[in-house]
């Protein structure tokens, strides 16, 4: 790894600077997957948000992802960046596809995060890529506090798609974690996902991750992962946690936990919780495996609540409290 | 006539831009465009009914005729089982998930 440091520095219109030590790459860890993160430029502490510290790792041989951050823009005239070429535009983004490798564009707006215009480009498997932009000067990126390792407004199309190669996923939801392993809220919007997690959280159990967790499988076992993206809550953790239960949500006037076994249906409700990456049709099969894995193994309840509280004392009579 | 007009004398097929799978009984279809899946929430179910109609797209019988086979295999009026069908057969391809072979 390169590092730079930096000794005491004379600038006129900032006197003394103290030392700093940069380097031009950083490692972090979520899901099992190792990405380095190697930079044009140094790196400072303040380079990406804190949020992300808790994922960072030490240096690794072999890392699963190589990404790359260049400060000058690829020539956009070539014919990679034409109508024919794209496959996805929403949002800040437009997603091209030529021969195997992906080409991303993300512009801004002014209800996003990140604030800069940048291109990448991946190879199919998304494990080696290279980001581009003009727009961060050296100060901003070495203490940009970025919330994207790919320095646009998230990494979930990323993350979501090194995990549909690794019989794993994205979904929906918030984590919280018991005393053996994790539970996964999911349900539409307004259904109270933030409203049980905090009401859990104030009954022993933690709040690992708001809006979405990875997941992953290994036989029959399977496991939530925290990540650094989030939703109106800043809730994440660096974990893997063995998945009790995937939990699905309907607010009602009673309080009930019921399991649903695997003759009722689950895949619909999965389906909708389910965050699908931006995959061609051969990937879409290792997607559906997984989904029919997931359905086969993982208990699944629908749990019915009011405002009241009750639910907890039931949470509490199946799933032990973290603490 | 428009392409996406019925015709009960036609024949359909599975659009080859989509992608299916059963799971749980249910039948999970998933349109594609420009060779990927799209991350929009377009992804579509059919019930029991829906999936014996499916079934039978196989490029070869007329919609006249796998009407007439569903009928038989359903208790149910023949003119709504026609109806029903042919509500299905415009939905799926408004939605481009089938396509007409002849």
């Amino acid at each position: 790894m390169d590092r730079i440091k930096l000794g005491w520095q004379f600038k006129p219109w900032l006197g003394i600077i103290p030392c700093m030590t940069l380097s031009h790459s950083k490692y972090y860890h979520v899901a099992g997957i190792t990405i380095k993160v190697s930079s044009d430029r140094a790196m400072g502490t303040e380079t990406f948000h804190p949020k992300l510290s808790a994922f960072e790792t030490k240096p690794a041989a072999r890392p699963d992802v190589l990404l790359h951050h260049h400060f000058f823009l690829p020539d956009t005239r070539t014919d990679i960046f034409i109508p024919e070429n794209m496959i996805y535009k929403k949002f800040s983004w437009e997603i091209y596809r030529k021969h195997t490798d992906w080409y991303y564009k993300f512009i801004p707006s002014t209800s996003t995060d990140s604030a800069y215009t940048v291109y990448a480009v991946f190879n199919d498997r998304h494990t080696r890529g290279s980001v581009y932009t003009t727009e961060i000067d050296e100060k901003t990126y070495a203490s940009g506090r970025f919330t994207s390792l790919t320095l646009s407004n998230t990494d979930k199309m990323l993350l979501s798609r090194l995990m549909s190669d690794r019989h794993g996923g994205m979904l929906h939801c918030n984590g919280i974690k018991t005393a053996d392993g994790c539970l996964l809220l999911t349900g539409p919007s307004g259904t109270g996902k933030t409203t049980l997690s905090r009401m859990l959280a104030a009954n022993g159990y933690t709040f690992i991750g708001d809006d979405v967790m990875l997941l992953s499988g290994q036989g029959d076992r399977f496991y939530a992962h925290g990540l650094w993206c989030h939703g109106s809550q800043p809730v994440t953790s660096p974990g893997t946690f063995p998945l009790q239960g995937i939990l699905f949500l309907e607010q009602h006037t009673g309080s009930r936990i019921t399991p649903l076994p695997p003759s009722e249906n689950r895949i619909i409700p999965l389906l909708s919780a389910f965050m699908k990456p931006v995959l061609p049709k051969e990937g879409w099969q290792q997607s559906f495996d997984f989904l029919e894995s997931v359905t086969r193994a993982v208990p699944c309840y629908r749990v019915r609540f009011n405002l009241s509280g009750d639910i907890t004392n039931l949470f509490t009579a199946i799933w032990r409290p973290d603490t | 006539m428009n392409r996406n007009t019925v015709d009960t004398q036609a024949v359909y097929a599975v659009s080859p831009d989509i992608i299916s799978r059963e799971i749980e009984g249910e039948l999970i279809i998933l349109p594609f465009q420009s060779g990927v899946g799209n991350i929009e929430d377009d992804m579509y179910t059919l019930n029991a009914t829906g999936k014996t109609v499916w079934e039978r797209l196989n490029g070869r019988d007329s919609l006249e005729e796998i009407i007439a086979s569903v009928s038989r295999e359903f208790d149910a009026p023949g003119q709504q089982i026609k109806n029903d069908i042919v509500s299905l057969i415009q939905t799926l391809l408004e939605k481009q998930m089938i396509i007409r072979t002849c």
